[in-house]
């Protein structure tokens, strides 16, 4: 054999899990695999908050729970690895061998909700690990108790039914591939899978600059300040946040700061790494219990989904590039801002207004693609239209928001529809409400905006708060422009010509 | 009545007549393969009929062999036809490119036309609008034009007026209405009529060399059949690129089913130019197919895993495997050469196997070990890459079969079914292969009556 074979098998392995996670990730939800004492084998996330808090959401789902096969539990409690209270995760388990169990875990997102106090109450109904379904049976009652709470967004029910049975069918592709008995899927292999993740990251982590890093941001669109001590050795890298500012608005747990950390790494690595507990070894984070980036009790956290976890993903970056330029990007809102329609007093429509991506030395940046959230996949006019009484009348890019310069800013997205009756606007521009820099003498990308053209008028009203809440009458035109990214470079860089002409 | 099957692939095309024919198009026209089947015939003039299934739609989209048309869109959505394309994020990255699209952003016109949801006109279509981007596409040399009017399934009227007014003026047009996605969704419906548009010169050049084939050889009378994504259909109008597609599973989906509820199967294709698994079913609208993650002609890649991997790039057969003397880039193909697993003659594609290739394939492979081997570490030989090589490329099949709620009793079809039979056979003994090695693609074609089009 030329190579290990263990690494032959832990490629096959990897494709493996990848092809199983897909059905999930052409959803763009998140998927986790892993034993139930919580190792994680295989995460696919769709954001980088999900990415070390959904195993562990599944793990304290399993402590509590004890899963057997055909259980189903439920969560989406920040105190139980969840994330926000619109993000909800279901978990399963699969015995794979006698004595060897794994857990299988899917989460999705709802219609967010936020409210002016910044109370975690204020954002839905908070799901400790609950049981949801024994023998693939899935708890009515419960279901709709659930759904019944006024706080509890509009679709829950039958999404954790969608949901509930795709990941029911995932657990039973991978019980049928575990039958196989030359997939070796056992827990000698997943043993072996991990120690050859383990030596592949260690080679990828020394690709990483070495050294210490101090960096201080302030979170855009926000009082606070994150301070990053950012330590890069051999085998391991380390985020202490001590000195973070604290705040009463909004926070994020610290297992949603550690995906932010992890994630930004891996796509500075930019590679299809392995994401499983071999990875998370090599990172450690200090998120000190008084700042906001360590939830406690009562603050909302869909604010600090908005904010902070795309402060944090900048933030790593820009302490990486002070140790390697070559790392750096220019400057983008990363999430994308929220806006809500509420008909009759009921939310019927909840538009991701996503902003373009910060350009970086070799390439411009994307346009309308969030870098740093969630993605809900491209709107659909159709979609948009059935949700709600909403006539679309543009819908695509902001041509020109991004930030102009040698690499341009991605365009932000481009909303705009007519109402066909009364209803109430919600926003929250979040990070998208501030410009944001380009790099280099590259340009600003422009904010996030809104405008309103009242009926029988040609008039647009811009909108200036960065959240809010707006009555329209019936004929009303809503324009929701989304962040531009900043550009890299000057256009007009002398040395950049100079070096052209030589 | 005659009757004769084609299947028109990317590089290779069959035919089952008379006799049975597979010729390489790079080397034998389309058109010349059917003249030769028909002059077998010799009381053709008697009448009969061609049934054919292509794939050019897909592979032409999938190689970027088609010609840049242009897009129009109700105004206000010119850029949602790009954003729609939305590249779905693989993992943690800094920038995330979209999906390709097959018009270029230039080429997107807005139109000044409104259709309500309910199918109500509220802006009508201005003919004088479309009379100046007339002007602007001939100065492009555009001659493919995609229609994407918002609501155009609830009323497909502007569509079909400036479909009208475009073809009057010598283009080909693809309307969103026209898609089979259409009312299913709206990115989906603008997304296929761009793309067929896109490839519509590469699929009527076809249609037009089968059309010339049977003039030229006294056989005008003779019905033309396509199967298309709705089934088997004699009408012209769906001989297009948005008709055709899909029409390739079809074709093996009722072939394979015949129409009975009992011969339900699970088929694994293994042609030259595609892997697929396919699960026919009693009826042909609901044949579905699915493509293999190893393809002939896909390349490998060593970035990650200090193990080769088959990636998704499929090369094709331009300039072809290595086997065939031409190309520096390694397939799957190759490797099944230099294993000796390609001595089983098959037509128009063994003799095209330069024997004197092997030596420079052995010499790629162990480039790919230099490549892979650790400091200090023996390379390995070009054999045991090759090896290796092979074994991975079961595993990812028998993955695919895996995941796949097969049933335990699978067909194999294609020429490369024979040699791929027994190493499948031998990873996943507790699963019965039927090699259908007598049935070929353009027996297929002819198998079933198609059901409903």
């Amino acid at each position: 054999m030329s190579w290990e074979f263990s690494m032959a098998r832990s490629a096959l392995l990897h494709a493996l899990f990848e092809r199983l996670a897909k059905p999930a990730s052409d959803r763009d939800l998140s998927f986790a695999l892993l034993q139930s004492d919580g190792t994680a084998i295989h995460v696919r996330a769709s954001s980088p908050a999900d990415l070390a808090s959904l195993p562990q959401a599944a793990s304290i789902c399993n402590q509590y729970l004890r899963l057997k096969e055909g259980d189903l539990a439920i969560v989406n409690d920040p105190a139980s690895g969840g994330t926000s209270l619109a993000s909800i995760t279901l978990v399963t388990a699969l015995a794979l061998e006698p004595g060897f169990d794994m857990l299988l875990a899917l989460r999705f997102r709802l219609s967010e909700s936020w409210g002016e106090k910044g109370l975690l109450s204020e954002e839905g109904v908070r799901i400790p690990p609950t049981p949801l379904a024994s023998k693939r049976e899935i708890n009515r009652d419960l279901l709709n108790a659930i759904a019944s709470h006024p706080a509890t967004p509009v679709g829950f029910a039958p999404a954790v039914e969608k949901y509930s049975g795709l990941l029911l069918e995932i657990t039973q592709r991978l019980k049928t591939i575990a039958r196989d008995p030359k997939t070796q899927l056992s827990s000698t292999s997943i043993k072996s899978y991990l120690n050859d993740s383990r030596k592949l990251i260690a080679t990828l982590l020394h690709r990483l600059p070495l050294g210490t890093m101090n960096v201080v941001r302030r979170i855009p669109a926000a009082k606070e300040t994150l301070k990053l001590h950012l330590e890069v050795t051999d085998d391991k890298v380390s985020f202490d946040f001590k000195g973070t500012d604290t705040s009463e608005r909004h926070a994020i747990t610290d297992l949603t700061a550690l995906g932010a950390c992890v994630w930004t790494v891996l796509a500075l690595l930019d590679e299809n790494v392995p994401v499983n507990a071999a990875v998370f070894e090599h990172f450690q984070i200090s998120a000190p219990s008084n700042t906001l980036l360590n939830w406690k009790g009562a603050i909302g956290t869909e604010r600090g989904l908005q904010t902070i976890v795309p402060a944090v993903c900048e933030t790593v970056v820009k302490a990486f590039a002070k140790l390697n330029p070559l790392l750096d990007v220019a400057s983008s809102a990363g999430t994308s801002a929220l806006a809500q329609m509420e008909f009759g007093g009921v939310k019927k429509l909840t538009l991701h207004i996503a902003p373009g991506a910060g350009a970086t030395a070799t390439g411009e940046g994307s346009d309308a693609l969030p870098v740093w959230g969630a993605g809900p996949g491209p709107m659909s006019p159709g979609i948009l239209e059935a949700a709600a009484p909403i006539e679309l009348t543009a819908l695509g890019t902001h041509t020109g928001s991004g930030g102009k310069g040698k690499k341009l800013g991605g365009d932000g997205a481009l909303v705009s529809f007519r109402l066909r009756e009364a209803g109430r606007l919600s926003w929250l521009l979040g990070a998208s409400s501030v410009k944001h820099e380009g790099h280099s003498g590259g340009r600003s990308g422009s904010a996030a905006s809104i405008e309103i053209v009242r009926a029988g008028s040609t008039d647009a009203e811009k909108v200036d708060s960065a959240e809010g809440r707006l009555e329209l009458a019936i004929g009303d035109e809503v324009r929701l422009y989304g962040a531009g990214g900043g550009a890299f470079g000057s256009k007009d860089d002398p040395k950049e010509e100079t070096s052209a002409k030589s | 009545m005659h009757r004769l099957g084609l299947w028109v692939g990317d590089s290779f095309a069959e035919i089952r007549g008379k006799d049975f024919s597979r010729w390489f198009l790079p080397k034998k026209s389309l058109s010349e393969g059917i003249k030769e089947a028909l002059r077998a015939i010799e009381d053709r003039e008697v009448g009969g009929e061609l049934v054919f299934a292509s794939s050019r739609t897909e592979s032409a989209l999938e190689r970027r062999q088609g010609s840049q048309p242009a897009l129009f869109v109700t105004s206000g959505f010119e850029s949602w036809a790009r954003t729609a394309r939305h590249s779905r994020r693989t993992g943690p990255v800094l920038s995330v490119e979209r999906a390709w699209t097959p018009v270029p952003e230039d080429n997107v016109f807005g139109i000044d036309e409104r259709i309500s949801v309910d199918g109500k006109i509220e802006k009508p279509l201005k003919m004088e609008e479309l009379e100046f981007l007339v002007g602007k596409l001939e100065l492009l040399k555009v001659k493919d034009v995609a229609l994407g009017f918002r609501h155009s399934s609830a009323n497909p009227e502007h569509e079909r007026q400036a479909a009208a007014y475009l073809r009057e003026k010598g283009f080909r047009v693809s309307a969103s209405h026209e898609m089979p996605s259409v009312g299913k969704s709206e990115a989906k419906a603008w997304t296929h009529a761009s793309e067929a548009a896109y490839v519509e010169s590469v699929v009527r050049e076809d249609v037009e060399s089968i059309r010339s084939a049977l003039d030229a050889e006294g056989a005008s009378s003779w019905k033309i059949s396509a199967w298309t994504s709705r089934g088997l259909s004699n009408d012209p109008a769906a001989f297009t690129a948005s008709g055709l597609r899909g029409g390739t599973s079809r074709a093996i989906g009722g072939g394979l089913s015949g129409g009975k509820e009992s011969d339900r199967k699970t088929a694994l294709i293994f042609g030259l130019e595609d892997f697929q698994i396919v699960d026919a079913s009693t009826s042909v609208e609901n044949a579905q197919s699915r493509t293999l993650a190893v393809q002939p002609t896909c390349q490998i890649a060593t970035e990650l895993w200090p193990f080769p991997v088959w990636t998704a790039v499929d090369r094709g057969f331009e300039p072809g495997p290595m086997l065939f003397g031409k190309s520096h880039q390694l397939t799957f193909l190759d490797v099944l050469f230099v294993q000796g697993r390609l001595t089983t003659a098959i037509d128009a594609f063994s003799d095209r196997i330069q024997e004197k290739s092997a030596p420079r394939i052995l010499e790629a492979l162990f480039t790919v070990g230099k490549h892979l081997a650790e400091p200090g570490r023996r390379i390995a030989d070009a054999k045991t890459i090759a090896a290796d090589l092979e074994r991975a490329a079961i595993e990812r099949i028998a993955i695919d079969l895996a995941v796949h709620p097969a049933k335990t009793k699978i067909a194999l079809l294609g020429p490369l079914a024979p040699i791929l039979a027994p190493l499948l056979a031998k990873r996943r003994p507790d699963l019965t292969f039927d090699v259908e090695a007598k049935t070929t693609f353009a027996d297929l074609v002819l198998r079933s009556n198609g059901g409903p089009a």
